[in-house]
């Protein structure tokens, strides 16, 4: 490769760290507080207020899309690992399957896991609440579900509403008042839910005994997110106990449908509540939250019913998990809990900052006074190794630093000179017995890249171990571990290589201190 | 490139004198150190004493020193702003309240913070051994004197799974590994790798029984991070046997490893020095939540140093000496020799 190439490529990785950075750089040294504080507002807070702060909440939500998020032990706030209720559940299902224990020891394991999946969508539902900008969930092993709720330090008001069992409703939709909406212009969405209701006139009048509920979707990451609103009346029809079963299942037209079944106080209630209202939609709500409405076509009497519509797969599945969960609420147990308050976090992240710093001034000061010119030149590539972490660490869509990982970025810095000291020992090796200082260069490159390449890939296994097999604080550390180790390889043989060839060439310097 | 010209190539002009030369700090050394010969002292001396102290560490303590991610657990992070607070007294509130409690200043005793363990005392209310230690510390210092910096609750349930996923976890970096070593260097030199890299866990896990450090989930990140610097190590080491045994097939295999040793000993002793001197800012200055992180870190450098030298290099010599029939003057090889006399005869 020629020199230019080799700046041109040098180019292009700086400009690609800057452009994953800059989203970091303006959320954490430029945007104002009250930019930040847009996100902790719910969706159907956001909804109702003007073009212009939703336009800025959406720019604000991209910025921090991009930027590097801190860990819970960085900024405070609480974490939560939550366990279905073996009990509640056992006894559940022991009712369901009239006391048949060989039907439940058979059934258990996959009741489980659906329970665990249940309980995933009841949860990810009612993230919201809690003004957090950015509420983390997601499962763990066996079943369990992590929650992280950065910012927040009373951990008693997340328990008691996470740890309630999901509430499944129906109400009937008010389609006349919904009709008067559609008169008025108010545009809707193909399900027939109102977009937004910055578009409804202000001076409509809801009925008494209507109310505005929001419905919600899942997106393709499985996160609710707002879709429309409709109008409900506010007398609850059923709830979730009625129900007895629901499966999600193909219809003869390859579409996806949802047979569910009521309990027998449930088919007589629900045989007169569709008697009443053929034509008009179901609504289906989860702890207060539309997730589908659908017509009903006729009176159905004898209790089982069927859902159909344009579903996918995982819709209809969603749906089946959100009836389940009316019909089979399970408890959660908290089994961890981790509340770190900001001024820990604060603390360590000034620690840590100041540990680092004094770490990597060490290490600048042994290279250049042990390898000179080069020394200088290995400090340089350090830095380059440091750039690449941040930017690569800011591309990895979910990665947050946390203070292990730190540790992790700075451990890389003292491993990152290691490199640069196989490449320089061995230069000054064959310094001993070449004749030129090119050859001895040469050979000190060629031979140390070996050595370089096969050396770090075992560490960068293990990083791999940490980051694959790993979990919470540990999984982070391993990211960053094998990220260095990644930034470092390219540091020491691209970039110090081309300082050499650079310095040497353009300075018509005959030989750099090693 | 302009320098096309010069190709790279294995020099195998006539060694010149100076080429014995190591120099480490501006010390020249002129001879080979015998590393290899002082094996029996470093496998069964040196490492054996302290596993062993560490064995016996374990079985008069019933175990590790596990932290609350393992064992299940409290662990409150408090502040006391009151002068007159001191860690006696706070110990004595717990024991009178008859609660387990293990109570260790953090950072400096003018911090007047604490750190609190206790075992589970109620699975329903996940926040009600905080409240008894807020409560029972501030009928002593003022409740408005009590600031909880951290907590954490670990259910013995999840406890035990992390422990079994740590194992899991550290088995099977040492499984990719080895295959590694295998594939890109041969058996013998994976056998020594994966000696050295048992001998470091053992020799931490030790050290953690020694110093009472209790095991959690950042501790067993520290040796995850020491297996694999220790590898690092441990390679840069192999590549200089492999390279210097390819050009000298014939040569002594001992000699071989003792000057491989003591070539690459000056970049071995830099390396770990500008590791440790950064671990060493982390322990002194990284602030109280890594302190025993750093700890077993600034043990793990020294160690993995220790193990790449003392323990791969002499496991794989030894081995190879024994059966790889393919190196002059090994034990198999004598034998396939001798057995081809007797035919011959």
């Amino acid at each position: 490769m020629s020199k230019l190439t080799r700046f041109i490529i040098l180019l292009i990785t700086i400009g690609i760290s800057v452009v994953f950075l800059t989203p970091s750089i303006q959320w954490y040294f430029f945007l104002p507080q009250a930019d930040k504080d847009l996100l902790k507002m719910s969706q159907d807070q956001l909804d109702v207020q003007s073009f212009n702060v939703r336009k800025r909440a959406t720019e604000v939500k991209n910025i921090r899309k991009g930027a590097i998020s801190l860990g819970l032990d960085l900024q405070g706030g609480v974490n939560l690992t939550m366990q279905i209720n073996e009990e509640s559940l056992t006894n559940l299902l022991l009712e369901k399957y009239d006391f048949d224990t060989n039907k439940l020891a058979t059934d258990y394991k996959t009741e489980y896991a659906n329970a665990a999946d249940r309980s995933l969508e009841v949860l990810k539902n009612r993230m919201d609440q809690f003004g957090v900008a950015e509420p983390l969930i997601r499962k763990t092993f066996e079943g369990r579900i992590s929650v992280e709720l950065p910012g927040l330090s009373n951990p008693q008001q997340i328990m008691e509403a996470v740890s309630k069992a999901g509430r499944l409703e129906f109400k009937i939709v008010d389609e006349k008042t919904m009709k008067r909406l559609e008169a008025l212009n108010v545009p809707t969405d193909r399900e027939g839910w109102i977009i937004s209701r910055q578009n409804v006139p202000t001076n409509f009048i809801l009925p008494d005994s209507s109310e505005w509920d929001s419905c919600w979707q899942n997106d393709e990451f499985g996160i609710p997110k707002l879709k429309g609103w409709l109008i409900l009346f506010k007398k609850v029809e059923l709830d979730g106990t009625m129900i007895n079963s629901a499966r999600a299942d193909n219809d003869q037209f390859g579409g996806h449908v949802i047979d569910f079944t009521m309990t027998s106080e449930g088919a007589d209630i629900f045989d007169e509540v569709t008697a009443q209202n053929v034509r008009n939609r179901l609504a289906i709500l989860l702890d207060d939250k539309v997730k589908s409405a659908p017509v009903i076509n006729s009176e159905i009497s004898g209790g089982s019913g069927q859902i159909s519509g344009d579903f996918t797969m995982e819709e209809a599945v969603f749906l089946q998990n959100v009836l389940k969960a009316g019909s089979l609420p399970v408890k959660m147990d908290i089994v961890q809990q981790r509340v770190i308050g900001s001024s820990l976090g604060e603390d360590s992240i000034n620690d840590m900052v100041k540990a680092g710093l004094i770490g990597a001034a060490f290490v600048i000061f042994f290279m250049i006074f042990y390898y000179r010119a080069s020394g200088f030149f290995s400090i340089i590539s350090l830095l380059f190794t440091l750039l690449y972490v941040l930017a690569l660490t800011a591309s990895v869509p979910g990665t947050t630093l946390t203070l292990s990982s730190i540790a992790g970025l700075f451990l890389t810095v003292g491993i990152a000179v290691d490199a640069n000291v196989i490449i320089y020992e061995r230069m000054r090796e064959e310094l001993r017995r070449s004749r030129t200082y090119r050859h001895a260069l040469e050979n000190g490159f060629l031979h140390a890249r070996p050595t370089i390449l096969d050396s770090n890939v075992t560490t960068l296994i293990a990083g791999f171990a940490l980051y694959a097999f790993g979990q919470g604080s540990i999984k982070g550390f391993g990211l960053t571990l094998c990220i260095g180790i990644l930034a470092n390889i390219f540091s020491a043989l691209f970039i110090t290589r081309l300082i050499y060839d650079w310095i040497l060439d353009t300075f018509k310097v005959k030989q750099i201190s090693v | 490139m302009e320098t096309n010209n010069i190709k790279g190539t294995i020099d195998v002009t006539p060694e010149k004198a100076s080429e014995h030369q190591t120099r480490i700090f501006g010390i020249n050394i002129q001879t080979v150190i015998p590393f290899i010969s002082y094996r029996w002292f470093t496998l069964f001396g040196i490492s054996a004493i302290v596993i062993i102290s560490g064995f016996t560490m374990y079985f008069m303590k019933g175990g590790f020193p596990l932290g609350i991610d393992f064992k299940g657990g409290i662990k409150v992070d408090v502040r006391v702003n009151n002068p007159d607070v001191n860690i006696k007294d706070v110990r004595k509130i717990f024991t009178d309240a008859k609660m387990e409690a293990d109570v260790n200043t953090v950072g400096n005793a003018s911090d007047r913070q604490y750190m609190i363990t206790l075992p589970i005392i109620s699975s329903q209310n996940a926040n009600d051994e905080v409240q008894m230690v807020t409560t029972s510390l501030g009928s002593k210092y003022g409740s408005d004197n009590i600031i909880v910096k951290s907590s954490e609750k670990v259910d013995a349930r999840i406890g035990q799974d992390f422990g079994m996923k740590a194992f899991y976890l550290i088995l099977i970096s040492a499984g990719l590994i080895l295959v590694y070593v295998i594939f890109r260097f041969d058996l013998f030199y994976g056998a020594g790798a994966i000696g050295a890299l048992f001998h470091d866990v053992l020799f931490m896990l030790s050290c953690t029984l020694l110093l009472n450090i209790p095991i959690d989930l950042t501790i067993v990140a520290a040796i995850l991070t020491i297996i694999g610097y220790s590898t690092n190590d441990t390679i840069v080491v192999f590549d200089r046997i492999r390279e210097l045994h390819a050009l000298n097939k014939d040569g002594d295999y001992e000699a071989i490893i003792d000057r491989s040793i003591t070539q690459t000993l000056s970049r071995t002793i830099i390396t770990s020095l500008t590791v440790f001197l950064v671990v060493l800012a982390i322990f002194l200055w990284g602030g109280v939540v890594m302190k025993n992180f750093a700890l077993l870190l600034l043990i793990g450098v020294i160690d993995g140093t220790y193990s790449s030298i003392f323990i791969a290099a002499p496991i794989t010599y030894m081995l190879r000496k024994s059966m790889d029939k393919n190196l002059k003057g090994s034990k198999a090889n004598l034998k396939k020799a001798s057995a081809a006399q007797s035919v011959k005869s």
